[in-house]
């Protein structure tokens, strides 16, 4: 039998190879315990009491446990109102984005096509120059779409930073042989990119629209703009306005008990908030990582 | 009093011709008799007597709109507080509504003045009808209210207080003198004499003088030692502190003195300053005969920052008073370790700084300002009544008269009780006591949740209304419980202050054209943030204050900063705002 | 015709413009579909985007909501000067680049080397397991993340302050939490711990795309892990990481504000100071600032601009022309 001719061992792994898998595994631990400590410190300060918190006495596990953070969160009726607004936004919102994404990204990623660089300018410029607030708000004013879901949904449904990823994601993994092959069978454009290249870009899709949602499920600031009614106002607008109001201000509260109250309060909420606003869409992920496999490109292309 | 008055008149007809009213405002003889800086209290009179007899005959004023007239809506836009479950059924919508007879309803804003102001704009800028009243945004710049006013958002509150307002007036009659003088000079509008926001007032406060320090007696009486009375023995106190171990667990681990900058009133930096030179944090100007100058460029200056660089340099002043950032940060007063007393002198509210339930608290006890090692000084001074204009009528209102009467109303004794406690007979109730301020209180708090957690009782906010200790103090609960405990710290912390001199002129909120606006926007911020690390940087040692470059290089910076310009311009406001 | 003159120039200029012409209605014709799928995101971009442009020009007038953005007062540079000649805007803009580009330089190639190091990683649950954990910090507020920051590193009761008694300390540690000199190092290694995990995504999913096949070849001819790393994964995603870097280049002006805002102390505003912190202190609390702020936003953008387009010169001569963008 011929010898491996790289000293390979019987798990198949040679000397080189077994140095940087060990050195790799011993950066990766340590980055864990870098990130997962503070993450730990979260959601053990959500759960311990204001004033451990705030003399520094939670260094890992909740002290004076209790569930008094999350239980003022839940206890504004509007928080509820919050997620199903979010929600809504985030599915709706994404999918726009993503259809309006798509259909500019593909054309520009095409090389020769007529007109390329014209239009790719004509999508930058925007990413630097904007009107501003107001000329903005007028133009939702005299669509009347202030006061209304369509105006989050449309605002910003572009990202044109997003465009270009997908752009380049289009133009480097998609082999441009694939193009000729199909053309030879006759295919239209359209067609190519519905029937070869959307299926192909299962990767680059996942990341987009996770990108897009996560901009979703954070925004407040469209909503502050552009809503008036608490019934529709997300969930991060109205989080904000929590934490607002156990602010204390000496001049509104007199009552010593009163006050002792409220800033028992605000410590702890701060971090149950962040739990609240985060672990629905933290669920996302694991999701979207099943479209980052391997070989997605596999027989494709030959030679 | 009447001649007074007559004379004041005239006086003030003659500066109103020689200013030229050069402002856009060209309303008639009204606004010849109010100009620009004088107190228009003397032009607006009080339609009732000021001995304060006055009485408004409910049955037949209220309700504003009777039965029979045509029903009147009025729409409120006001901040929303995320703690008011539902506006339109609140209770004290409800008591308004019930009162009044007007219908109300609401249009909302965020929470935050920033982000409230810009959705004002935008609603401006979109060309949006205003909502009938603005209420209670309290902290809107005052340049932006003139602005509103100017372009015509906002009315002209002159004519309205002159007629239309006699729960206010009642109430005006029972605040000290020095507040009813400021009342509408700090609020009107230098350029053009008119008076665009209802004012919300509250008599001044415990917190109110400028220092709230503690030192702890238990260890003053352990060490056989007194309060420090100047400089010099609050060396000696410290040195004591840090060396003597009067926490008595062995280690040496005590702090001699901390205190937070940017908190409320808990920069212990400050109070030693002022056992040198009078000097307020915000305001960075002093007054002596009319004429202000600067105290952070005197030689007693710099004394207190050689002081304060002695006192860190030796460790006896913890350099995380200037280190410790965060606003929410509180100061530690106990050790980590095991729990016993860690500090000697701090400064602060107690129930904002400290930690809460914490027994060690009962060890401290309020601390006098100091003098210099001369004797002189002490300084600390009242802070004026929180005074600020934020209710205002909006042009695109139909029924001007009735909306500012509506605010007039929430100046009474019971609404105001209505929207700072609830109920009445459900969140509060009426009984004979003593106010935290040692005088006599009406309310006794039934239901403390009001103001603490999501309830329908109030609006949260309380608006523009003239509180005075009479009417929103409530009876001070003595139960031995740490809320209370807190309380009677943060009284003698006050008691502390009261014995000690005050500068005779004092230079507070200035009114600015503007122009003038202009140069304070741009210097003033930086300017204070200057200081305060310029401060910081003598005392932990990165600049020297005994050496002559470094004094010289912090005053030339304090000139780049605009200084002289900012100096200039509050002068000119300052001497407008006196004219007598 | 000057065909001999013009023999070995190619086609002569008349028949080029033809030809040219020709071309053109050719192409259009021929990529017809693709201005088909271009026309939705074309409307959408010149309604949303394109026709409030015209507010730019408040950067150029003192804005009064009455008279509307076109009726406003005409200024000219008066907020542009107003910004510049400041005593504290030559501190306060190097305070921003200096920032923005240690930014980058730290914040940059990590995610890059991460996703390559975890590529390598054989075992799919602990893949997954840190690729989760080491996401979560960006959905962190920042609030938290800097009340975080004042806590661990708190001498007296935080982590920091207990370990510095552990190993035998006396008194307290040295508090460097809001040092002039420690803010730089704090602000971007904090970022750094946030945003290393989501910024690794990206690379992943290029990652992705590489065929399983080149890695067998590899292995075959003997290449080692290593090799196989610095030959397949990285020109795998060296576009991609171009394109994220022109990106990044561009923004390089925008600090944001809070952050930096709740970090600020009395001690550190010499280096804490950035252009959107000063632009709040400096307010007017008017609608004037309206114009001031876009006043200064056009300015930044200008800058972005600029280095952008450095960015993309550099990375189109880098790779020969084949990675840019545009």
């Amino acid at each position: 039998m011929k010898k491996p001719e790289n000293n390979q061992n019987e798990i198949g792994l040679c000397r080189a190879d077994r140095v940087m898998r060990n050195v790799v595994m011993t950066l990766m631990v340590l980055l864990v315990i870098i990130i997962l400590y503070p993450l730990i410190y979260v959601v053990s300060s959500s759960l311990s009491s204001g004033s451990a918190v705030t003399t520094g006495r939670v260094l890992l596990w909740p002290v004076d446990p209790s569930l008094n953070g999350y239980k003022i969160v839940f206890s504004y009726r509007a928080v509820w109102t919050g997620y199903l607004n979010t929600i809504i936004y985030t599915v709706a919102g994404t999918a726009i984005n993503m259809i309006l994404t798509t259909l500019a990204a593909y054309p520009l990623s095409r090389r020769n096509f007529y007109g390329r660089n014209f239009f790719m300018t004509l999508f930058l410029i925007p990413m630097f120059f904007s009107g501003g607030l107001i000329p903005n708000y007028i133009l939702m004013t005299k669509l009347h779409l202030t006061d209304t879901r369509w105006s989050i949904i449309l605002s910003g449904a572009i990202s044109i930073y997003n465009l270009i990823i997908m752009r380049t994601f289009f133009q480097n993994s998609i082999p441009g042989e694939l193009l000729d092959a199909a053309r030879i069978d006759g295919i239209t454009d359209v067609g190519y990119l519905t029937r070869i290249v959307v299926p192909l870009s299962k990767p680059i899709f996942a990341v987009i629209t996770l990108y897009y949602a996560v901009a979703h499920w954070n925004s407040y600031f469209d909503a502050l703009i552009y809503l008036r009614s608490r019934d529709l106002q997300p969930l991060q607008l109205i989080l904000r306005d929590v934490m607002n109001s156990v602010k204390v201000d000496l001049t509104q509260i007199r009552d010593a008990v009163v006050l002792a109250k409220m800033i028992g309060a605000a410590d702890v909420m701060k971090y149950a908030l962040i739990v609240v606003s985060t672990v629905p869409i933290l669920f996302a992920y694991p999701f979207v990582q099943k479209f980052f496999q391997k070989g997605v490109m596999i027989g494709s292309v030959k030679g | 009093m009447k001649k007074a008055i007559a004379l004041l008149l005239c006086a003030v007809m003659l500066l109103g011709s020689l200013a030229g009213c050069g402002g856009k405002q060209a309303a008639a003889s009204a606004s010849a008799a109010k100009s620009s800086g004088s107190s228009a209290a003397e032009s607006v009179q009080a339609p009732v007597e000021s001995s304060g007899t006055a009485s408004v005959d409910e049955a037949s004023y209220l309700p504003l709109v009777k039965e029979g007239d045509e029903p009147v809506t009025l729409t409120i836009g006001l901040q929303q507080h995320a703690n008011v479950e539902d506006y339109p059924t609140n209770e004290f919508t409800k008591y308004l509504e019930e009162k009044t007879g007007i219908h109300l309803e609401f249009v909302y804003f965020s929470s935050k003045i920033d982000e409230a102001m810009t959705q004002l704009s935008l609603m401006v800028s979109g060309g949006e009808k205003l909502p009938d009243i603005l209420w209670s945004f309290a902290d809107m710049e005052k340049s932006a209210m003139y602005e509103y006013g100017e372009e015509g958002y906002f009315l002209d509150l002159n004519d309205y207080f002159k007629n239309d307002a006699p729960y206010f007036w009642k109430s005006y009659n029972n605040i000290p003198e020095v507040d009813q003088d400021r009342m509408f000079s700090l609020g009107t509008d230098p350029t053009n004499g008119a008076f665009y926001g209802f004012p919300h007032y509250i008599e001044f406060n415990v917190d109110d003088y400028l220092w709230m320090n503690a030192i702890n007696q238990t260890w003053l009486d352990k060490l056989g030692l007194k309060a420090p009375t100047n400089v010099d023995e609050l060396y000696d106190v410290l040195t004591a502190f840090k060396t003597k171990d009067p926490n008595g667990n062995g280690k040496a681990d005590e702090i001699p003195m901390i205190g937070r900058s940017g908190g409320w009133r808990s920069d212990i930096s400050d109070y030693i300053v002022n056992a040198y030179v009078y000097c307020d944090p915000e305001y960075i100007f002093n007054a002596t005969d009319g004429k202000l100058w600067a105290p952070c460029t005197t030689d007693e200056y710099r004394q207190a920052m050689i002081y304060l660089n002695k006192l860190c340099s030796e460790g006896l002043l913890s350099t995380l008073n200037f280190t410790a950032s965060a606003s929410s940060e509180i100061i530690p007063i106990v050790t980590p370790s095991d729990g016993t007393a860690l500090t000697g002198i701090f400064s602060g509210h107690p129930l904002i700084v400290c930690e809460q339930g914490n027994e060690v608290m009962y060890q401290y006890t309020g601390l006098a300002p100091l003098a210099d090692a001369t004797g002189k000084g002490g300084y600390s001074a009242p802070k004026a009544s929180y005074l600020v204009y934020s209710s205002f009528v909006t042009s695109d209102c139909e029924h001007p008269d009735l909306a500012f009467k509506l605010l007039d109303f929430m100046c009474a004794d019971d609404s105001v009780y209505a929207m700072r406690y609830g109920k009445e007979g459900v969140d509060w109730e009426r009984q004979e006591g003593k106010s935290v301020f040692g005088e006599d209180s009406v309310v006794h708090v039934l239901n403390s949740e009001a103001f603490s957690a999501q309830c329908n009782e109030t609006w949260q906010n309380n608006g523009s209304t003239l509180d005075t200790h009479k009417n929103y103090a409530p009876i001070m609960v003595d139960d031995g419980s740490y809320a209370s405990k807190s309380d009677q710290l943060a009284k003698s912390m006050y008691d502390a202050n009261k014995s000690v001199s005050s500068p005779k002129e004092l230079v507070y909120d200035l009114t600015y054209t503007a122009d003038e606006q202009e140069v304070v926007s741009d210097v003033k911020k930086l300017l204070c943030d200057y200081i305060k690390e310029a401060r910081a940087e003598f005392a932990t040692g990165v600049l020297d204050p005994n050496n002559d470059a470094d004094w010289q290089s912090y005053l030339n910076n304090l000139e780049n900063q605009g200084l002289s310009r900012l100096m200039e311009v509050s002068q000119s406001a300052y001497t407008r705002m006196n004219q007598k | 015709m000057n065909t001999v003159k013009n023999a070995g120039k190619g086609i002569p200029r008349q028949k080029k413009r033809e030809t040219f012409s020709l071309n053109s209605a050719k192409l259009i014709r021929r990529d017809r579909q693709l201005y088909l799928l271009l026309l939705l995101p074309l409307i959408y971009i010149l309604i949303f985007y394109y026709w409030p442009m015209y507010g730019v020009q408040i950067a150029f007038r003192n804005y009064r909501p009455r008279a509307g953005i076109l009726g406003s007062e005409w200024v000219g540079l008066k907020w542009f000067k107003k910004f510049l000649t400041n005593y504290n805007f030559k501190q306060v803009f190097l305070n921003t680049l200096y920032l923005s580009l240690y930014s980058i330089a730290v914040g940059f190639p990590l995610p890059i080397i991460l996703a390559l190091m975890l590529n390598t990683v054989r075992n799919e649950g602990f893949k997954k397991f840190t690729q989760t954990i080491t996401y979560v910090p960006h959905f962190i507020s920042v609030v938290v993340l800097v009340a975080m920051i004042n806590q661990i590193f708190n001498p007296i009761g935080g982590l920091y302050g207990t370990l510095f008694r552990l190993f035998g300390g006396e008194g307290y540690p040295y508090d460097f939490r809001s040092l002039a000199s420690s803010f730089r190092h704090l602000y971007v290694w904090s970022e750094v711990w946030q945003e290393l995990g989501w910024n690794t995504i990206i690379y992943i999913a290029a990652l992705g795309s590489v065929s399983p096949e080149l890695h067998e070849a590899a292995k075959i001819d003997g290449a080692t892990r290593w090799q196989r790393v610095v030959h397949i994964d990285f020109p795998a995603i060296l576009p991609t990481a171009c394109i994220m870097l022109i990106l990044r280049c561009g923004s390089v002006m925008t600090i944001g504000f809070e952050k930096v805002f709740l970090m600020q102390s009395n001690l550190n505003i010499t280096t804490a100071e950035v252009i959107s912190t000063y632009v709040y202190k400096v307010g007017l609390g008017s609608s004037s600032d309206f114009s001031y702020g876009t006043a200064v936003g056009l300015f930044n953008s200008v800058i972005n601009c600029v280095m952008l387009i450095f960015v993309n010169l550099f990375c189109k001569k880098a790779t020969d022309n084949e990675v840019s963008l545009f």
